[in-house]
C-alpha cells in the first residue's frame, strides 16, 4: 500500500492550495505588498485581528475544557445534543443573533424595557463593536465551542482513561482537579490540531467580523476584505497584498502560541503530578463550568431571536416580542424542493463523500508511514489542512486564475473541487485523532488470524471507526453548506444554493431574510448531522460495547 | 472594443438624435431594424447570467418578473446571479481577462455604475458600444436626465443601458426627529441635542462617500473645485470646511462616531431599531416604500437637502466575454421599455425613478406612471451632478485617514 492511499489528497488538495501562494505573491506584485503596511490604520487592525482570534480560541478552549469537566463520569447526553445546533448554525448568522442580543436596541434590552430600564428609546452605550474586538472574541468562542467540545468528547471517554479518573475521586481528588490532571493533557493533545484551525479560522474570516467586529478600523481580515473589493485593479492588488499579510501573521502568531503551550506544558506536566486534591484550577474549571453552560444558554437564546426573527414582520423597539408576523409562505418560498435546495443537497453530499474518502486514504497512509519513522506529523497535517492556511477571500480567486490558465473545468466540477478541498481538510482533522487512537492489537489479531490487510482493514477497523468516520460525514456535509465564495466564484455564480441566498440577503441587511435563509441552511446541516450520527446507533444497537472502544 | 471617444456633449446630442428619431423614423432606421431582428434571432434560447446586487428581496422578485417577460416575449432565459458585492464580478471578469478567456465569460449581463463601470471601461472589460443601438433607448431621456449618458462623470459611451434614476435624500423617523435639518450646516447643532441619533456608511461605501461629496459641495468656500480633477485643486483648502464639520460633528453621531454602519441597508436596520432617527438613501421613494412593507414607522418622511442634492443613474453593462450578448442586449432592451419602467417605478414593487422622457410616453403610460408612486413625487428639489470621479478616491482615502484608522 505504501504511500499511494495519500496521493488523490495531495493531488487535489495540498498542491492546488500550494499553488495559490506564489500565484498570489506574482498577482499582488512586490510594490503592493509593500504599501500595505502603509495603509491607515494598518498596525491596529492586526492588532484587533490577533486579539480578537487568539482571545476567542483561548475562551472557547478554557469553556469547552470546563464543560467536559462537568461532565466527567456523568451523563453527557444534553451536551452531546446541544452541540449540532449550535454546529449547524452559520457563523454569520450566530453573529446577526448574538449582535441582536447584546445590540443597544435588542433583545436582552426590549425584555428589560421600559418596565425595568425606563428607557422608552434604545440607550446610547453598546456592548457589540468595541474598539479591540472583546464582543468578536466572545462571538468567535461561541462558534468554536461546540466543535472543541465534539472533538473532545471522544478523548475524555476513552477506556484506558476512566479506571485512572476513578481512581483519583476515590484518592480524594475533587473532581475538577481530577479532571486537570488526568484527562485534560489527553484532550489538549487532541485538540492540537482544532485549536490551530480555529485560530486560523478567527483571523481569517469576516463573516463574524463584519458584524462584531469594530470598523475604524476594521480586524485586518475585513480591512483586506474592502480592499480587494476595490473595483480598480491597483486597489484590488493591494487587497490581495493584505491578505497575504493576514497569512504571514496568522502564521507568526501560531509559532508564539505553539511556544506559549510547550512552556504551559512543562509546567502543568509538573504541577500534575504534584499531589495535591485540590487545587485552583479545580476550583476555577468549577467556576468556568458554570460559565460555560451560561454561555450556552446565550447561544440558545440568540438562535431563539433568529428564529423569532424568520417569522416576524415588525419588531421595532422597545417590543419584547414581534408586533406583526409574516406569513408561513416564505418557508415554500425558499422552497425545501427549490433549486437552492437541490444544489445544496447535491454539492453537500458529493464533496463530503470525496472529501470523506480522501482524508481517510490519507491518515490511513499516515498512520502507516509513521509507524516506520514516528515522525513528520508536522508535516503530514501541514499538507492535510493547506487550504484551511489560506484566507478564503484570496485563496478562492487564485484557484480560479489556476482553472482559467490551465484546466477550464466546467463551473459544477470547480465548485465541487473547491468545496473538495474544505471537506478534505476537515475530514483529516476529525478522522486522524481518532485513527491514531485506534488500538493497533485489534489489527494484529486479525492478521494473526490469516486475514488479508484489506480485510482487516474493512472488516475490523472500520467498523469499529464507524463513529467517528460518520461524524466526519457530517462536518464535511455542514461545511459544504455553508461554503460561500467557493461556490459563487468557482462556480461562477452557476450554482444557486441558500448560503448563497443567505449571504447575499444578508448584504441587503433585512435581519428577517438573513434569519430565515439562515434557518433553511440549518435545517439541511442539522438534517444531514441528527442522520449522519444515527446510523451508528441503528446499526451498533445490539453492540453497546463497540462505542466504548472508540470515541 | 470601444475605439471612439465622445464628449459627453457629443453623446447627449447623439442621444437626443435618437430619441427624436423614434419619433420620426428616417431612412436608416431601417437597417437598425434589421440589426435588431437579427440580435433577437440570435437571442432566442440563449440563457442570460445576470450577476445583480441580491439585497433586497423586491428588487430580485422585479428581476425575477422582468426575466418571466423576456422568456414569454423572446424565448431568452435570465438566471439572476445574487452578488453581495459587484466588485466580485468585476474581478472575476478581469481575472478572466488575464488568463485569455476571450469567450464564453461567466457573465452576461451586470448591474453596475460609477466607480466599478469606470474600472472595468479602463480595463477594456466591456463589450460594445451597444447601448445606445437597441430600439428602446429611444426613449431615454438623454437632455433632462444627463446623467444617463454620463455615469459619475465618465462618458458610458453604448457601453452601458440606463436602467433607474437615483437622488441622494434623507429618512427620517418624523416622530423622534421633526426637526431633522436640511441644511448641512444645521446638523451640527441638531445632533447636539440629539446625541447618538444620526450617522452615515462608512465610506468607502458608496452612501458614505456621497455624504462627504454632499457635505463637501454644501460646506466648501470653492465647491467649483470638486468639478475638476483633484490633481489641479488645493486638497486642503477646498476639503477645510468638510473636516471642521465633520471634526464638529463625530462625537455625538451613533456609537459617538467611533463606529459606523458597514452599507446602506445596516443603517437603515439602526432607523428601524430606533437607534438612529434619520438615515441616508439613494432612492427617494424608498423611504415610502419601506413604509409600505411595514419596516419603518409610517410617521416616516423623506427630505432633499437644501441646495439640490446628487444626483446619479444606474446601468446594466455586457463584459467583453458575455457567450449571451445577444440576449443580454434583449433583456436590457426589455428593462427600458414603458412597461418595464413604469413596474419598476410602483412602489408596490420596487419604487426606482425612470430615466425615460415622460414627454415620450402616451397619455396612459404616463398616468400609469403617476398611478405607480401613487402620486408622489421621485424628484426632491435640484439635482447636483456628481463631482468628478478623482475626488472620490481623495476623500475616501483622507476620510480613512483622519477617521478610520
Amino acid at each position: 500500500m505504501g504511500l499511494i492511499p495519500a496521493l488523490p489528497m495531495v493531488a487535489l488538495v495540498s498542491v492546488p492550495a500550494a499553488l495559490a501562494l506564489p500565484v498570489l505573491v506574482v498577482l499582488s506584485g512586490p510594490e503592493a505588498l509593500v504599501q500595505a503596511f502603509a495603509l491607515p490604520g494598518y498596525a491596529k487592525a492586526a492588532g484587533i485581528a490577533v486579539i480578537s482570534a487568539g482571545l476567542g480560541t483561548v475562551l472557547a478552549l478554557v469553556l469547552a475544557v470546563a464543560l467536559l469537566s462537568g461532565v466527567a463520569g456523568r451523563s453527557d447526553r444534553w451536551l452531546r445534543l446541544s452541540m449540532p445546533p449550535l454546529l449547524a448554525t452559520p457563523h454569520a448568522a450566530m453573529a446577526v443573533g448574538l449582535a441582536f442580543l447584546i445590540a443597544p436596541s435588542g433583545w436582552l434590552i426590549r425584555l428589560l424595557s421600559p418596565w425595568a430600564t425606563g428607557l422608552d428609546r434604545p440607550p446610547l452605550f453598546s456592548m457589540v463593536q468595541d474598539p479591540w474586538g472583546l464582543s468578536l472574541a466572545v462571538g468567535l468562542a461561541i462558534k468554536e465551542l461546540p466543535f472543541f467540545v465534539l472533538l473532545a468528547l471522544s478523548a475524555t471517554r476513552r477506556d484506558s482513561l476512566q479506571p485512572a479518573f476513578r481512581a483519583a475521586i476515590s484518592l480524594g481528588y475533587d473532581r475538577h482537579t481530577a479532571f486537570a490532571k488526568i484527562i485534560a493533557p489527553h484532550l489538549l493533545k487532541a485538540l492540537n490540531l482544532p485549536i490551530v484551525i480555529a485560530f486560523i479560522y478567527g483571523i481569517s474570516a469576516v463573516d463574524m467580523a463584519s458584524v462584531l467586529g469594530p470598523t475604524t478600523p476594521p480586524p485586518l481580515s475585513v480591512l483586506a476584505l474592502n480592499q480587494v473589493s476595490d473595483p480598480s485593479a491597483e486597489g484590488w492588488r493591494l487587497g490581495l497584498a493584505l491578505s497575504l499579510h493576514l497569512t504571514v501573521l496568522t502564521f507568526a502568531a501560531l509559532l508564539i502560541l505553539g511556544g506559549l503551550v510547550a512552556t504551559m506544558r512543562a509546567v502543568a506536566g509538573r504541577w500534575a503530578s504534584n499531589g495535591n486534591r485540590r487545587s485552583l484550577v479545580g476550583t476555577a474549571l468549577a467556576a468556568a463550568s458554570l460559565v460555560g453552560r451560561g454561555t450556552l444558554v446565550f447561544a440558545v437564546l440568540a438562535l431563539l431571536s433568529l428564529l423569532l426573527w424568520a417569522f416576524a414582520q415588525r419588531w421595532r423597539f422597545p417590543a419584547p416580542w414581534p408586533q406583526s408576523w409574516t406569513g408561513l409562505d416564505w418557508v415554500w418560498a425558499r422552497g425545501l424542493m427549490s433549486v437552492e435546495s437541490l444544489n445544496t443537497l447535491w454539492l453537500a453530499l458529493a464533496s463530503a463523500l470525496i472529501g470523506l474518502l480522501l482524508a481517510l486514504a490519507f491518515v490511513l497512509a499516515e498512520r502507516q508511514a509513521r509507524t516506520v519513522t514516528t515522525r513528520g506529523a508536522m508535516a503530514w497535517s501541514g499538507l492535510a489542512v493547506l487550504p484551511l492556511l489560506i484566507p478564503q477571500m484570496t485563496l478562492i480567486p487564485a484557484l480560479l486564475l489556476i482553472d482559467l490558465n490551465g484546466l477550464r473545468l466546467p463551473p459544477w466540477m470547480l465548485a465541487l473541487w473547491g468545496h473538495v478541498m474544505f471537506t478534505a481538510a476537515y475530514g483529516y482533522l476529525t478522522l486522524r485523532g481518532p485513527i491514531m487512537a485506534l488500538d493497533p492489537r485489534y489489527r494484529q489479531v486479525a492478521l494473526a488470524l490469516g486475514r488479508p490487510r484489506w480485510q482487516a482493514l474493512l472488516l475490523v477497523e472500520l467498523p469499529i471507526l464507524l463513529r467517528p468516520i460518520m461524524a466526519s460525514l457530517a462536518i464535511g456535509l455542514s461545511v459544504s453548506v455553508a461554503a460561500y465564495l467557493s461556490t459563487l466564484t468557482l462556480g461562477q455564480g452557476r450554482i444557486e444554493t441558500f448560503t448563497i441566498e443567505a449571504v447575499s440577503a444578508a448584504s441587503g441587511g433585512s435581519r428577517r431574510t438573513a434569519a430565515q435563509f439562515a434557518l433553511a441552511q440549518a435545517f439541511w446541516a442539522l438534517l444531514f448531522f441528527f442522520s449522519a450520527l444515527s446510523v451508528p446507533d441503528l446499526l451498533y444497537r445490539r453492540r453497546r460495547g463497540l462505542a466504548a472502544h472508540v470515541a | 472594443m470601444p475605439s471612439k471617444q465622445f464628449s459627453p456633449i457629443q453623446v447627449a446630442v447623439l442621444g437626443f438624435a435618437l430619441s427624436l428619431m423614434s419619433l420620426a423614423p428616417p431612412a436608416s432606421a431601417q437597417s437598425a431594424d434589421q440589426d435588431w431582428s437579427q440580435t433577437l434571432t440570435a437571442a432566442a434560447g440563449q440563457t442570460v447570467f445576470f450577476n445583480a446586487w441580491g439585497g433586497d428581496e423586491r428588487i430580485n422578485a422585479y428581476i425575477a418578473w422582468a426575466g418571466d417577460r423576456v422568456k414569454e416575449d423572446h424565448g431568452v432565459t435570465v438566471r439572476h446571479v445574487k452578488l453581495s458585492d459587484t466588485a466580485e464580478a468585476v474581478n472575476r471578469v478581469r481575472l478572466e481577462k488575464q488568463a485569455g478567456k476571450t469567450s464564453k465569460g461567466s457573465i452576461d449581463l451586470l448591474w453596475i455604475n460609477g466607480e466599478n463601470f469606470a474600472a472595468m471601461k479602463a480595463g477594456e472589460l466591456l463589450f460594445g458600444p451597444w447601448a445606445e443601438q437597441v430600439p428602446a433607448f429611444g426613449k431615454v431621456d438623454v437632455v433632462g436626465k444627463p446623467t444617463t449618458v454620463l455615469d459619475f462623470q465618465t462618458p458610458t459611451e453604448g457601453l452601458e443601458a440606463p436602467w433607474g434614476m437615483a437622488q441622494f435624500n434623507v429618512i427620517v423617523d418624523d416622530e423622534n426627529a421633526p426637526d431633522f435639518p436640511t441644511d448641512l450646516g444645521a446638523l451640527i447643532e441638531w445632533s447636539a441635542v440629539n446625541p447618538g441619533r444620526f450617522t452615515y456608511p462608512q465610506p468607502p461605501n458608496f452612501l458614505g462617500t456621497t455624504f462627504l461629496k454632499q457635505a463637501a459641495l454644501a460646506l466648501s468656500s470653492h465647491p467649483d473645485a470638486l468639478y475638476e480633477p483633484v490633481e489641479t485643486a488645493d486638497f486642503e483648502r477646498v476639503t477645510e470646511s468638510l473636516w471642521a464639520f465633520l471634526d464638529a460633528l463625530h462625537p455625538n453621531l451613533w456609537q459617538r462616531g467611533r463606529n459606523f454602519p458597514a452599507s446602506g441597508p445596516a443603517a437603515q436596520q439602526l432607523l428601524s431599531d430606533g437607534e438612529t432617527a434619520a438615515t441616508l438613501s439613494f432612492f427617494p421613494l424608498e423611504g415610502p416604500a419601506l413604509v409600505t412593507a411595514d419596516t419603518l414607522n409610517a410617521a416616516t418622511v423623506v427630505k432633499g437637502f437644501d441646495g439640490g442634492s446628487i444626483g446619479n443613474t444606474h446601468f446594466v453593462a455586457i463584459p467583453f466575454n458575455s457567450s449571451a450578448s445577444a440576449g443580454a442586449q434583449v433583456f436590457a432592451n426589455f428593462l427600458m421599455t414603458p412597461e418595464a419602467q413604469i413596474r419598476k417605478q410602483s412602489l408596490d414593487a420596487w419604487g426606482d425613478a425612470t430615466v425615460l422622457n415622460e414627454a415620450s410616453l402616451s397619455d396612459a403610460q404616463r398616468a400609469a406612471l403617476l398611478d405607480a408612486t401613487n402620486g408622489l413625487s421621485v424628484s426632491i428639489g435640484p439635482v447636483l451632478p456628481e463631482p468628478h470621479p478623482s475626488w472620490t478616491d481623495a476623500l475616501e482615502a483622507a476620510w480613512t485617514q483622519r477617521y478610520g484608522s
